[in-house]
């Protein structure tokens, strides 16, 4: 047995005598002592460890055949895949006026029609076959409640069409919230509504100058007074984009959540994130110049564990640090626009060459528009312990950097740098949430 | 499948598979690291059992508004 490629070992402060193990492949975090750990290098574990140990991915027979299956793995579960996804942008209109607006001077008075609609529901009947059990929608937008009336009919009859095949259907909307009243909740839960995730960007000052009404107005008390009508009705995400000069302020958000009765166990989970900058040539509705171009932007290090240490200290949820699957790598995965056409990921929707079909035709080949196994092509990825929670990074990250996608997002920084702090935070507080 | 993030107190008296006459030593419990005083000896502590696989709803984008809350 060998030590994983895919693991980190770090000191363990808490705990002396013992490391801590983080493995990126399985997202499983041990303590080990020492003499274990030497034992694994020397060949002399006890064969219930040892079992234990590859259980949860720390040891494995073959370094080389599990970098070599690595290299294999999103095809795996690419073949295997039970769940449809499609996210589907309603409209490109929105009550709101952010100064970081990412549709930016693609919105306007731009919605689905019910002929896309309907194309759209046959295209996924067309796909929802084989093994296929799960259908998931993403309505997004523009406002995505703007169309509540085609979220209700598409719902309704994905839903209908999806028991019928013996499969199941669930929907989420990434709304701005404003129109998210506790009718509008008990409306759509039976129809499928599984969550949704609202964006507050800090504490009211800030959140009111960065996501106004289109009048100008804030919207931070309406949003509020909507979580807390909603909260026990489906279950609310709430995201939030901060900027290096406002992120410390959100920690008087999170305050603010817990004094207004939106507890920890109210909100399903909380992640900030940076705002990312618009690519060169498109226009914001403020003429923004702010956002981040990268994950390695070096204040991000700091932003991101300090957030993330506040987040979890407080007791919320926060997603953990595992293995992802880029939907563009997802072959059960695509975004339909609300002209019909298709494209792989939700950052690309109108930039020239990333469509990738449209309802009437269905999709097309796009292993080269995007670029995919692109990370394939290079040793530094197949050598990387941190592959498996990157897989060649964010496409949108090295367009916006480049204006193509023919670079890798290389996260190795800024892993290197916040990962064994994250993996601490995960020991810290939600092995003290557990013992509750 | 995405293992429950919480395992409660079913996982404090969970043992693994033991060879006969070993001393019973191995145990996977969040709650042992609070209990230190008295799980003085633990060889392995599994803080966080992680996935069994990469499952495609554990999408999550780290920067941007795309990001969704799956898994």
């Amino acid at each position: 047995m060998q030590l994983s490629h895919y693991l980190k070992i770090y000191p363990c402060e808490e705990k002396p005598g013992y490391l801590l193990f983080f493995s990126t492949k399985r997202a499983s975090v041990l303590i080990i002592k020492e003499e274990t750990f030497q034992a694994i290098e020397q060949g002399t574990l006890a064969p219930s460890d040892e079992s234990l140990l590859i259980k949860h991915g720390v040891i494995v027979p073959d370094r080389g055949e599990e970098k070599r299956d690595m290299l294999v793995l999103l095809d795996k579960i690419n073949a295997r895949n039970p769940v449809l996804n499609s996210m589907v942008v309603l409209n490109l209109d929105c009550n709101f006026a952010c100064l970081y607006c990412y549709e930016g001077d693609m919105k306007g008075n731009l919605y689905m029609s019910d002929e896309t609609a309907a194309l759209l529901i046959d295209l996924i009947k067309k796909k929802f076959i084989g093994e296929k059990k799960k259908l998931l929608i993403d309505f997004y937008g523009g406002e995505p409640l703007l169309s509540l009336g085609l979220i209700k009919s598409i719902s309704r009859e994905l839903k209908a069409f999806t028991r019928e095949k013996g499969g199941s259907f669930s929907f989420t909307l990434v709304t701005n919230g404003s129109l998210f009243k506790g009718q509008v909740a008990e409306d759509l839960v039976p129809l499928g509504l599984e969550r949704i995730k609202i964006t507050l960007d800090g504490p009211a000052e800030v959140h009111n100058h960065y996501r106004p009404f289109k009048s100008g107005a804030g919207s931070f008390d309406t949003l509020i007074r909507n979580i807390k009508e909603t909260c026990d009705l489906v279950k609310i995400s709430i995201g939030g984009n901060f900027e290096r000069n406002n992120y410390e302020q959100f920690v008087s958000l999170l305050d603010f959540l817990i004094k207004e009765g939106l507890t920890p166990d109210k909100i399903d989970a909380i992640k900030f994130d940076p705002v990312s900058k618009r690519p060169e040539g498109d226009i914001s509705p403020a003429d923004y110049k702010g956002g981040c171009m990268s994950i390695n932007e070096p204040w991000l290090n700091h932003a991101s564990i300090f957030l993330r240490e506040e987040i979890l200290k407080r007791g919320y949820n926060t997603p953990k640090i595992a293995p992802t699957f880029c939907m563009v790598d997802n072959k059960s995965s695509f975004v339909v626009n609300f002209d019909g056409d298709i494209y792989k990921c939700p950052a690309f929707i109108g930039k020239e060459g990333f469509a990738v079909g449209n309802v009437r035709n269905g999709i097309d080949d796009y292993t080269r528009s995007y670029k995919l196994d692109l990370w394939k092509n290079h040793e530094e990825c197949a050598e990387c312990v941190y592959l498996p929670l990157c897989f060649g990074g964010c496409r949108y990250m090295t367009f916006i950097q480049n204006g193509t996608i023919d670079t890798l997002d290389c996260r190795k920084g800024y892993l290197d740098a916040t990962l064994e702090t994250f993996i601490k935070q995960e020991v810290k507080y939600r092995a003290k949430a557990d013992s509750r | 499948m995405r293992l429950p993030l919480r395992q409660g107190c079913a996982a404090w008296d969970r043992t693994w598979p033991l060879e006969a006459n070993e001393p019973i030593n191995v145990k996977s419990s969040n709650l042992l690291l609070n209990r230190r005083s008295i799980m003085k000896e633990e060889r392995i502590i599994i803080v966080d059992e992680g996935i069994n696989e990469v499952t495609p709803e554990a999408r999550m984008c780290c920067m941007g508004p795309y990001m969704a809350f799956r898994g």
